[in-house]
């Protein structure tokens, strides 16, 4: 991972210095809190229902040991013993004290860590595949680029008080596990004819009140111009950007009101005036960055030809038979290799998903003591590296094969070995109206009512997802799930409409909304009884989307309101 | 009304209204005239470019587009409602002094105005383009 130089070190130490006399003046009174607001913004406090919420930064979704053992800390001594993942890839403490909160960057920072343009109308935290530079499928490793653009973003003066908030993702894979269609920016990195690293650009993705799949704004920018490129992006969003009504103030709006022909054409014309002087050492800092990259060693002891290697099925099935788990073990064992454990470029090695969704929990939530435990197994199994999911789980990006029954047994010790990674009790949830100023409903107990209603149900339900937000902000992505849930008020009363069908992957859709809102008790047993009726259905090998494509909204209707209100209602 | 005028070196001056006078005003409020307006300037006379609110990023983008068609011109100055953390970004995008006037001066105060001038607030990645005419050190590391 990214080590920070001298430079780094410093950027982040006076942040630390600027914001604690910012907190200073605001409890003094000399800051108003309409002029505190985006100062804290910017450092990621947020006022929430009940407290102030401070979220964390973790440039895309990559931890050290180190640091989540500073996390650990942080969450003792500061908040509650907990704290809480999120789908950018960060992690949210939600009960800081505003006169500690300076003491929590400084403990951040003396880790390489800090909570920079986590939130407000800037550049967020740029997000990637969790399994960036560990994939088999990966054509170009996306974090020495993330790395780049974090860089040329954080403290961006012409760019931290932008229209609205504004979120890059990038991927190296053809399989998009970061959701860039759904992104104000997304990349896509891959190789040209001659092997040159060149960028797809996509803009104008998004969710919120009005969800929109990116468009390929420009395919195949050299690296050389892709910096002075989305500085020309950004420019023409920061300048006609909409700023009087914040609901439609993202690059998607623009966009869609502008026309995509007319938006490139703008920007083309701002790229055209970009001063290229300014960005002549872009690629010796891209260099540099790369240089300041530490890959872990790792061994070949166990490597396998890639000619010879089995498919990884077959591999799944022959480490189930590991010598060292007893018969009574084998099915949970076995369960735990096939959905939490992920093929590895390297023969040797493999990625194992961490899910932090067991039945009845709060999806996302870890406690101090499970954050030292992972970063414990980090340690002694997993070269000292963990990262973070936009789903809010943790992935382990490569541990030894021969380590994996280690590994196991330390996550039950956690209870952290929960199998359930990629199937519907994987909730992604928003914090709804337990934490959430926002919020129009409950997301967390409805969340927790479904997973323990589904869990002797879910089984072989691979792919399919459900996303709960509690309100129309769309935190947890509810429209691009297989079973999106939305969370609204109607009249004092909490309820909940329910869309099928979305993905987030490279052939990212939006969901379908199936028709009115239903009641809070009835969520659960309405998601049930979509999971049984697509077991049901399916044919062999079909994921969730695929059937419910093939057989449209109708029957699904059916399931979710009964075939008498179908009827009626036709 | 009395004005103070905060150089990007750190230096304090009254500054009167005649002085004003001498500057090309732009409104970075109204971006759209603000360019237009831009390439009709004179590129040997100061400019002065008026801010939005401190939420209204627009002014930085102006600003920037500014200092890049003025390479040459010494004096950019910016003026406003400005808050010392907002003439920071101003300074990084271009600006050469800031135009203060005398309550918002007093209200933060010589320490707070100069604070924010200080080395270490100016850190960050990005270059200075005009630091051939500015006196501010280049901020991004090389090497």
């Amino acid at each position: 991972m990214y080590q920070y130089d001298e430079f780094d070190q410093a950027l982040v130490d006076q942040r630390c210095l600027e914001f604690r006399d910012q907190v200073q003046r605001r409890l003094t009174g000399e800051l108003s809190e309409d002029e505190f607001k985006p100062l804290r913004l910017m450092n990621g406090l947020y006022l929430q229902l009940h407290a102030y919420m401070l979220r964390v930064a973790i440039p895309y979704g990559v931890l050290s040991a180190e640091q989540m053992n500073k996390l650990a800390f942080i969450a003792d001594k500061y908040d509650k013993g907990y704290g809480h993942f999120t789908t950018r890839q960060n992690i949210q403490f939600n009960w800081p004290q505003l006169a500690e909160t300076p003491d929590i960057l400084e403990a951040l920072a003396s880790v390489q860590m800090h909570a920079i343009q986590t939130s407000g109308n800037c550049i967020r935290n740029i997000t990637t595949d969790p399994f960036a530079g560990v994939a088999a499928d990966e054509e170009v490793d996306p974090r020495p680029i993330a790395e780049w653009l974090r860089q040329w973003s954080t403290l961006h003066p012409e760019f931290r008080y932008l229209p609205r908030k504004f979120k890059f993702a990038i991927t190296g894979s053809a399989n998009d596990r970061a959701a860039i269609k759904l992104h104000d920016i997304g990349l896509r990195l891959k190789r040209n004819d001659a092997g040159e690293t060149v960028v797809d650009v996509w803009v104008g993705g998004g969710q919120g009140r009005t969800p929109k799949i990116a468009q390929l704004f420009k395919p195949a920018v050299a690296l050389s111009e892709l910096l002075p490129y989305l500085e020309a992006i950004l420019r023409v969003y920061n300048l006609y950007g909409r700023r009087d009504n914040k609901y439609k103030a993202r690059i998607k709006i623009l966009l869609a009101e502008t026309g995509l022909e007319k938006l490139q054409a703008q920007v083309e014309e701002a790229y055209a005036a970009i001063n290229r002087q300014e960005f002549a050492d872009s690629l010796a800092d891209l260099e540099r960055i790369n240089g300041r990259f530490i890959q872990p060693d790792l061994t070949e002891s166990g490597a396998i030809a890639d000619a010879e290697r089995p498919v990884w099925a077959m591999r799944l099935n022959a480490l189930a038979n590991h010598s060292d788990i007893a018969p009574q073990e084998r099915k949970h064992y076995t369960e735990w290799l096939t959905q939490c454990v992920r093929e590895h470029s390297h023969s040797a090695h493999a990625s194992v998903v961490i899910s932090l969704k067991k039945h009845g929990d709060i999806p996302g939530d870890m406690t101090s003591a499970q954050m030292r435990g992972v970063a414990d197994i980090a340690q002694s199994y997993g070269y000292n590296e963990i990262r973070v999911t936009h789903r809010q789980n943790l992935v382990l990006p490569q541990v030894a094969i021969h380590d994996l029954v280690s590994v196991w047994r330390a996550l039950q010790q956690l209870k952290l070995a929960v199998s359930n990674v990629d199937l519907p009790s994987d909730i992604i949830a928003c914090p709804g109206l337990d934490y959430c100023a926002l919020a129009t409903a409950r997301s967390i107990p409805i969340a927790q009512d479904i997973a323990q209603t589904i869990e002797k149900v879910e089984s072989g339900a691979q792919g399919m997802t459900v996303n709960i937000s509690g309100c129309i902000n769309a935190c947890a992505h509810h429209h691009v799930a297989s079973i999106g849930i939305l969370g609204l008020d109607r009249g004092g009363v909490e309820n909940y409409q329910i869309t099928l069908g979305g993905q987030s992957d490279q052939a990212a859709r939006l969901g379908d909304r199936m028709g009115p809102g239903i009641a809070a008790d009835e969520v659960a047993p309405t998601v049930e009884r979509i999971v049984h009726f697509y077991k049901q259905e399916r044919l062999t090998g079909e994921r969730f989307n695929e059937t419910y494509q093939r057989l449209g909204k109708a029957p699904f209707k059916s399931v979710i309101y009964g075939e008498e209100h179908v009827a009626k209602t036709a | 009304m009395s004005l103070k005028l905060l150089s990007i070196d750190g230096s304090v001056r009254e500054l009167s209204l005649e002085d004003m006078a001498h500057s090309q005003r732009l409104d970075a409020t109204d971006p759209e005239t603000a360019l237009v307006a831009m390439r009709k300037l004179n590129l040997h006379q100061p400019v002065t470019v008026t801010l939005g609110n401190s939420a209204d990023g627009r002014s930085f983008s102006v600003l920037s587009q500014v200092r890049q068609h003025c390479a040459q011109q010494k004096d950019v100055w910016v003026t406003g409602n400005l808050l010392p953390d907002q003439i920071t970004l101003a300074f990084q995008c271009g600006a050469t002094a800031a135009v203060i006037d005398a309550e918002n001066w007093e209200r933060r105060g010589e320490f707070g105005w100069r604070n924010a001038l200080s080395p270490a607030t100016q850190l960050g990645y990005r270059a200075q383009v005009w630091s051939e005419v500015g006196s501010i050190p280049a901020l991004r590391k090389t090497g």
